[in-house]
């Protein structure tokens, strides 16, 4: 199927990736959609009412402006994680392991942030740095494991969440349990703390600002360098990267560190931005997130800056729709997870969608 | 006449090409019926049609007498056809009986009986010759044993007709001796064979009627006692001479730039590349002929730097490479057009301009400090190119997968010549393209020699290697067989080398094998 | 000391048993060519469908039942979107896990009322009619019939592929589908088994989890298991015998962490709990490099050879 366009006379080039960009955004709508019709059956069959769970959803992310302000907020950690996981993905790279490297990078900043004294220029940068560094740590066992012995970086990672999770709770509890009866570390230090960006009651911190130049950052390495190039070549053909000098292993070692860091960063941005220590138990599957902001994004990072608010969105909803419909927060994990069965049968939607449209210019 | 399988006017489409077009001819029962046709010819796609894993877009098949049509490979075998495809379909990790009964295992559900099909294949192989040891693993099996297997396995479904593609293109000029015996053998027991092949001798040999395919046509169908090796290749290729010889160059006081010497190469126990000589001068093309799986695709990898050698050195204008790797010796002036070129050559997601760079992206002249692209310039290499090699696109920045396998091919060979190698190793470089874009890749090629560049070029088809080398490595069996001044061998000369006919009668003590 | 012994072959096997199961399907769903990562998920639905099934008819076999149905239908899905849709396989998994894990939390709210776990439900903890058996009828008994279960499963998931034709055919089909189908064999047909085999199996182990060595359901409580599973596959080399050995070896490092925890080691509870996912890392390490043996055409999609005009 792949080779029916070769011999056919060529469309212009603009419309064409124009027509294709805007295919990938109707599959990601269509994938959307029948994720929220199967999801609103669930919600049915379980006994609610749909109409009123998702209106409920509905208002807890966007009815006031701080509701609004709280869904970006919700977004960012999502978002970062959504970005290690794209990059990875476009280096053919699975990382499942953002959670771990996200709960490193958060310990990493609580620990800075806490037990060093600087100036404030001094001391955020330094904070945020560690997470990144921490995150990057994490994921380079995996990534040394994938190159030297082969092992599935899909199985390491989600060991090392493991790992990290306990590692995380000992460190939480013993060492540098923080003053008071409640599982967390000590409050940072206010010069570690990232400052708001909207007056109150808005809650939007500086994090917000910084996961918009991750985006960036992310989109500049991929498509602005040579580095970039040598990633994406390698995810979408690593035997012709290869035959061309590429070093295929290197770049796959590479986009793990990487996405690693940027996880590491969401873990650093939600303790330095919101929560100012770390609480057990606080990322509640950020890093299992980024897997459907990545695919809904179809990788492309300016992308995932809406498919992170979208989720944020369910995030920031959820609560609300517990509340006042009684249904479980755990059903934004139910939309999530059919949200990707369906972009997962692409080809399907786009052999129909093809179908349909070549039927009509046949009729 | 007794007409077991009648082909009418059968037709299959592909994308962009006709591989099969209006196909007629019968095949007579109990006989051997070769298909002979150059690569590409449409041999394959009409033998994958009869064996009922394509279906024809036009036509008729009758199979004694009677139209059919396949759905799925298991109609063809109630039918009993059978067929031993080119690249084998077996299983390393069972042994031959579960490879051969698999799909109609004796027994019951619960428990298939394997001693049953143990000694079910023993008689069979008794009854046909084809030694083999049922309870064996097939990864402990050489190529000769496989191909027993896989024959067995189409003796076991009762096959009444058996379809052979390209069976010969693996095996050495002994086994093919031994290969054309087993085929006559099952002649005399009654079955039906339809063997594909492009080499005439193995032809000759064994047919009882030939139908030669070129281009997707039928030539022509005649008895072979009534033929010659000579006509059918006229009719294969379809003229004398295809290309006309180039003038040769003298080159007798040219450096060598590239030199292997005494490489070998061993995969998993099997020699690979034995003690590979050869040197490649500045102002040459040096076109190393052979049967496929003889040693080529290591002999490449070798010289560009994908493997290591086990033994030996490569050197590259007069420095030791054989520890470097692809990226460094691409960088000190090799270019490659690999075999494959979806597989090897180009991102077919990236655009025209990004394929025009790949490799060299991260050269000064298009990365600012190695590190930036810079896409003006990546523009206007990508331009310049598309007016020099005459790429066909709309513009430069399509997906190089939209264009056709011409034009890809010339995205490559683009690419590697704007390196300005000393050394061009091309392999396989017109495969599957129409003549014009055949043409075109060869006359680069060309170029590059009158640049003073050592050209070496690998290559199934003696048309080509004849038209456009000036000095000839034939290789077999991972041993460079002869090296000789392209001017001093004709075609059939050629072709009884790279039988190892020089390597057989060394082994054999001067026995000549093969023909 | 002997009761050390006697404890820790109890935990073992107590621990063991739902890994052993998860992974003797996902070995199933490998061999026959499509990877499995969602296991994980099939646990979680399944161990959560078995105290929904144990609960509502206050009888600890429907909840076995429920488990094997719901292990079921999870794998269906994985199936249509990964074999027929040829949809990307480790990418489809998570979303099982994902959907599985908001499945259990939803309907834990909705069906209960409750967060974090179920209500007490009744279970299967013991073998009561083995309790006769002299000398070692006590520490039968004290076995959960869901390891005898597991025996059984054993066999005939060795039996299946050792002596019967869909077992030699499931190999065929992971190891080569192209010769598979050129030998006449529907190869979606038979991947659609190994996942469904491997639906089946992962939601034993879920329920083994829920009402075999607990007697409800908790959130979280797979605790990567299904993860754990196909580590043991590939340690275990997609060979009955070795993926059974794996997972009980695994299963002895989490009886070992409860033993430890138990005995109270001066070493904080956190490492000793890591213990099973480590050693998971290191034995990976260990022994992934060293050989090629997985599955040949694992992972990937089969396109019918046959044009579809």
């Amino acid at each position: 199927m792949a080779t029916k366009a070769i011999g056919k006379p060529r469309f212009k080039p603009d419309r064409k990736k124009l027509q294709e960009t805007g295919l990938s955004l109707l599959i990601t709508l269509i994938s959307l959609v029948a994720a929220l019709i199967v999801g609103a059956i669930v919600i049915w069959a379980f006994g609610s009412n749909p109409f009123e769970a998702y209106g409920a959803l509905w208002r807890g992310a966007f009815g006031t402006g701080i509701a609004f302000t709280v869904t970006l907020g919700k977004a960012v950690p999502v978002m970062l994680t959504g970005l290690a996981v794209a990059i990875a993905f476009r280096c053919s790279v699975f990382n499942i392991g953002a959670e771990g490297q996200l709960l490193m990078g958060a310990m990493a900043a609580a620990l800075v942030g806490a037990y060093v004294n600087l100036p404030m220029v001094l001391h955020l940068p330094l904070t945020i740095l560690a997470s990144m560094a921490a995150g990057m740590f994490w994921a380079f066992f995996p990534a040394v494991l994938k190159l030297r012995g082969n092992v599935s970086v899909v199985i390491s990672t989600i060991m090392f969440n493991y790992i990290a999770q306990y590692l995380v709770q000992y460190l939480i509890l013993g060492p540098f349990k923080g003053p008071g009866e409640s599982p967390a570390t000590a409050t940072i230090a206010e010069t570690a703390q990232l400052p708001d960006i909207l007056p109150k009651p808005y809650v939007l911190n500086l994090g917000f600002v910084l996961a918009l130049l991750a985006v960036v950052g992310t989109y500049i390495l991929l498509n602005r360098t040579s580095m970039g190039y040598e990633m994406r070549a390698v995810g979408f053909n690593a035997s012709a990267a290869h035959t061309n000098g590429i070093d295929v292993g290197r770049n796959m070692f590479l986009a793990l560190l990487i996405s690693g860091a940027l996880a590491g960063l969401g873990g650093g941005i939600e303790v330095t931005g919101s929560l100012n220590k770390i609480v057990n138990n606080f990322s509640a599957n950020y890093g299992f997130n980024g897997i459907p902001v990545a695919l809904m994004a179809h990788n492309n990072p300016f992308a995932i800056i809406f498919s992170a608010l979208l989720i944020g969105a369910m995030r920031s909803g959820s609560s609300m729709m517990q509340s006042s419909a009684g249904i479980s927060q755990n059903m934004i994990d139910v939309l999530q997870g059919l949200i990707i069965v369906f972009l997962c049968s692409e080809h399907v939607i786009r052999y129909y969608i093809k179908h349909r449209i070549g039927g009509k210019k046949h009729a | 006449m007794n007409a077991i399988i009648q082909l009418k006017d059968v037709t299959k489409r592909f994308p962009g090409v006709v591989a099969n077009d209006h196909i007629s001819f019968e095949v007579e029962k109990g006989t051997i019926h070769t298909l002979a046709g150059e690569n590409g010819a449409g041999k394959s796609t009409l033998m994958n049609i009869i064996y009922g894993l394509y279906r024809p877009d036009e036509g008729e098949i009758r199979i004694e007498g009677k139209p059919v049509q396949f759905s799925s490979s298991k109609d063809s075998i109630a039918h009993r056809i059978g067929m031993v495809h080119q690249h084998f379909m077996l299983i390393p990790k069972l042994t031959v009986a579960e490879n051969i009964v698999v799909g109609q295992e004796p027994g019951s559900a619960l428990k298939v009986d394997r001693k049953g099909a143990e000694e079910r294949i023993r008689a069979l192989s008794e009854k046909y010759g084809l030694k083999i040891d049922p309870a064996r693993k097939v990864a402990d099996l050489s190529v000769t044993e496989q191909q027993r297997v896989e024959i067995l396995k189409i003796l076991y479904r009762e096959a009444e007709i058996l379809i052979f593609d390209e069976p010969t293109a693996v095996l050495t000029p002994q086994e093919i001796d031994e290969f054309c015996e087993i085929l006559l053998g099952l002649k005399a027991a009654g079955k039906t064979i339809l063997f594909i092949s492009h080499k005439m001798a193995e032809v000759m040999r064994i047919s009882d009627r030939i139908t030669v395919i070129r281009l997707g046509k039928v030539v022509g169908t005649v008895e072979k006692d009534k033929t010659t090796a000579e006509e059918l290749t006229r009719m294969m290729v379809g003229r004398d001479v295809s290309l006309a010889r180039r003038d040769r160059r003298q080159f007798e006081n040219q450096p060598n730039l590239l030199e292997l010497r005494d490489v070998s190469y061993s995969v998993n126990g099997v020699r690979k590349l034995d003690h590979i000589n050869l040197q490649l001068r500045a102002g040459e093309v040096l076109g190393v002929a052979g049967v496929d799986g003889n040693g080529q695709e290591e002999l490449v990898r070798a010289i560009y730097g994908d493997i290591r050698p086990d033994e030996g050195q490569v050197i590259f204008k007069g420095n030791d490479v054989s520890r470097t790797g692809i990226r460094a010796r691409k960088e000190s002036g090799l270019g490659l057009v690999p075999e494959d070129r979806h597989r090897d050559g180009l991102v077919l997601e990236y655009s025209v301009a990004d394929n025009l760079v790949l490799g060299m992206h991260n050269h000064k002249e298009f990365a600012k400090g190695g590190a930036w692209l810079d896409f003006k310039k990546i523009h206007e290499n990508a331009e310049t190119m598309k007016e020099d090699f005459d790429i066909r696109c709309a513009n430069v920045d399509v997906a190089a997968g939209t264009l056709s396998g011409g034009n890809q091919q010339k995205i490559i060979i683009a690419r590697e010549a704007s390196r300005d190698p000393d050394v061009f190793v091309a392999v396989q470089p017109t495969r599957g393209l129409d003549i014009g874009a055949m043409e075109f890749v060869q006359k680069t090629l060309l170029e590059q020699r009158d640049k003073g560049k050592g050209v070496l070029l690998l290559s199934l088809e003696l048309d080509e290697i004849l038209s456009v080398s000036d000095r000839i490595a034939v290789i077999f069996k991972g041993r460079i067989v002869d090296v000789v001044d392209a001017t001093s061998v004709n075609r059939q000369q050629l072709g009884l080398m790279m039988l190892g006919s020089n390597a057989a009668r060394e082994e054999q003590g001067g026995v000549q094998i093969g023909n | 000391m002997l009761n050390a012994i006697s404890y820790l072959l109890s935990a073992t096997l107590r621990m063991g048993t739902p890994i052993a199961y998860t992974a003797l399907g996902g070995m199933t769903s490998e061999r026959s060519g499509v990877n499995n990562i969602g296991l994980e998920g099939i646990m979680t639905a399944a161990a959560f469908g078995a105290a929904v099934g144990s609960y509502l008819f206050q009888n600890a076999w429907m909840g076995v039942v429920f488990a094997i149905l719901i292990g079921i239908a999870i794998s269906a899905v994985h199936s249509l979107v990964c074999i027929t849709w040829g949809g990307t396989q480790a990418v489809s998994s998570m979303a099982l896990v994902l959907l599985s894990t908001g499945i259990s939390g939803v309907g834990l709210k909705a069906l209960f009322g409750r967060q974090g776990n179920s209500p007490e439900v009744p279970s299967l903890p013991t073998t009561t009619p083995l309790e006769g058996i002299p000398v070692i009828g006590e520490f039968l008994s004290q076995q959960s019939p869901f390891v005898y279960l597991l025996l059984l499963c054993l066999l005939i998931t060795w039996f299946l592929f050792r002596h019967t034709r869909l077992g030699l055919r499931l190999i065929t089909v992971g190891e080569n589908p192209k010769a598979a189908e050129t030998a006449g064999l529907n190869v979606h047909r038979l991947r659609y088994f190994g996942v469904i085999y491997s639906g089946i199996l992962g939601g034993l182990g879920g329920a083994m989890l829920s009402i075999g060595s607990m007697n409800m359901f908790q959130e979280g409580m797979v605790a990567g298991r299904g993860y754990l599973a196909l580590g043991a596959v590939t340690m275990g080399r997609w060979n009955t015998w070795g993926v059974f050995g794996s997972a009980m070896f695994f299963g002895f490092f989490s009886a070992l962490q409860l033993y430890l925890q138990s005995i109270q080691v001066p070493v904080p509870t956190e490492f000793i709990q890591m213990i099973p996912y480590v050693a998971t890392v290191i034995v990976l390490a260990l022994s992934a490099g060293k050989s090629n043996a997985g599955i040949a055409a694992g992972g990937k999609p089969y396109t019918k050879f046959v044009q579809q005009r």
